[in-house]
């Protein structure tokens, strides 16, 4: 009895393994049905528009008025995208982005017209973004290594705060930003659902405040997708 | 509906994640660090200046309240205060003896807190209630739901005031020649006051006697 149930559920696998992985049979059957035009078909990645969500970590390094203000790379920098892939080169889709800067001086006296204050000054910049994006890929939607350039455009909610001790200084404002990028995607599986992202971004937004007169950076970042149709 | 839910569940995803991984710049602030002094000055000759008096308790200022106090670390506030001056040729005498100087030691606290609406949600409530804040321009967007917030704040600080008795001016008004503030963790420490004194007076060097 119990040999039998082991059996049952042995069929049971395969059988669901077979309906997960319909080319397990194709290909056996590959030669009775070679003139069917269906079997010679791309895998539905190819022929339809699908889906990819990706989240990626990396890090950041400042550029310009953002540098001389947060001297230090940046080690948060996280990244959640999603969006719809054309069967052709081009994607589109929505991106979510953050990315802190944090720079702390030693204690030294800042002077501003009558008024002396010594202190330990913590400079810091969090911008969250969110940007519609568009990709264009060089090979194709299920070639293993996916090589893509990338433009982005939309809001980033500055919180940009100067701390003198605890006092806080700060500007905290919707500016429009923009990024350019280019990265590869890596599929872990032949026609998988899964796979490896990294992209390397150039980041530019014309927010000003008392300390920037703009925020740019370079970002390098790495991280997971899945895409499902 | 599944792609409907996948979509939702992006975006519930993307908040959250937001929200976990604002970070606060002085969470990591040693106590030390966190001490601030603040010094203004006028463009008065302070070689002209020869007397002072101090009184022999603080002003403690709550909010819109006030009274005197005289604990422990109150007088050793005004004794440091006292010695710092001497110490920068100054002489201490009677408030009754006509002085220079009238020296005003205090302790403020002042704490506030309330609702604030917020209209956007990419606006963050606690910011702006600091000791230097301000809204910044456009953060407000319509269209959004209103979300109430609760927010309290408080502040405490040491502060001394001198006042100028020697040149009162027509309408009977003594003018601030110098005023400091003392912030942070750990300034009501007894062990802390004359450290913290110290330093106020090691930033002004103009404040001498001579």
């Amino acid at each position: 009895m119990r040999r039998l149930l082991l059996l049952a559920l042995v069929g049971l696998a395969s059988g669901a393994y077979a309906q997960q992985n319909p080319d397990y049979y194709n290909k056996k059957q590959d030669y009775e049905y070679r003139s069917v035009p269906t079997r010679t078909m791309g895998s539905p990645f190819e022929r339809y528009t699908h889906y990819q969500i990706s989240a990626r970590y990396g890090v950041a390094s400042p550029l310009g008025s953002l540098k001389d203000y947060t001297n230090a790379t940046s080690k948060y920098h996280y990244n959640v995208s999603g969006e719809f892939i054309f069967p052709k080169n081009f994607s589109l889709g929505l991106q979510f982005n953050y990315s802190y800067f944090k720079e702390r001086s030693a204690r030294q006296v800042y002077t501003e017209g009558d008024q002396d204050i010594s202190a330990v000054q913590t400079r810091s910049l969090g911008a969250t973004s969110l940007h519609v994006f568009g990709k264009y890929h060089f090979t194709g939607s299920n070639a293993p290594i996916r090589p893509y350039v990338l433009a982005g455009l939309g809001g980033t909610a500055m919180r940009n705060l100067t701390y003198f001790g605890y006092l806080e200084e700060g500007k905290n404002s919707v500016a429009l930003s923009g990024q350019v990028g280019l990265g590869a995607r890596f599929l872990f599986a032949k026609n998988g659902n899964f796979g490896a992202d990294v992209q390397a971004t150039y980041f530019y937004s014309p927010f000003k405040s008392d300390y920037l007169s703009n925020v740019t950076n370079v970002s390098a970042s790495a991280g997971l997708f899945y895409r499902w149709w | 509906m599944k792609r409907i839910s996948k979509s939702l569940l992006l975006l519930v995803l993307s908040v959250g994640i937001w929200t976990a991984c604002e970070r606060d710049p002085v969470k990591d602030l040693d106590p030390n660090d966190s001490k601030v002094f603040i010094t203004n000055h006028s463009n008065v000759d302070y070689k002209s200046y020869k007397t002072f008096s101090i009184p022999d308790s603080v002003l403690i200022v709550e909010n819109d309240r006030s009274g005197r106090g005289a604990a422990v670390q109150d007088l050793v506030y005004i004794d440091r205060i006292a010695r710092n001056l001497i110490a920068n040729g100054y002489t201490r005498v009677a408030r009754t003896a006509k002085p220079d100087l009238e020296v005003t030691p205090a302790r403020i606290s002042y704490t506030q807190s309330g609702y604030v609406p917020t209209y956007n949600p990419w606006f963050d409530p606690y910011w702006g209630y600091g000791g230097y804040g301000g809204f910044g321009g456009i953060g407000y967007g319509y269209g959004y739901p209103v979300f109430y917030n609760y927010y309290s704040y408080n502040e405490n600080y040491w502060y001394v005031r001198i006042a100028d008795l020697k040149n009162i001016s027509a309408d009977n008004k003594a003018n601030v020649i110098w005023d400091a503030q003392i912030r942070g963790d750990g300034i009501y420490q007894e062990s802390q006051i004359t450290s913290l004194v110290d330093a106020i007076f090691a930033q002004s060097s103009y404040l001498k006697a001579n």
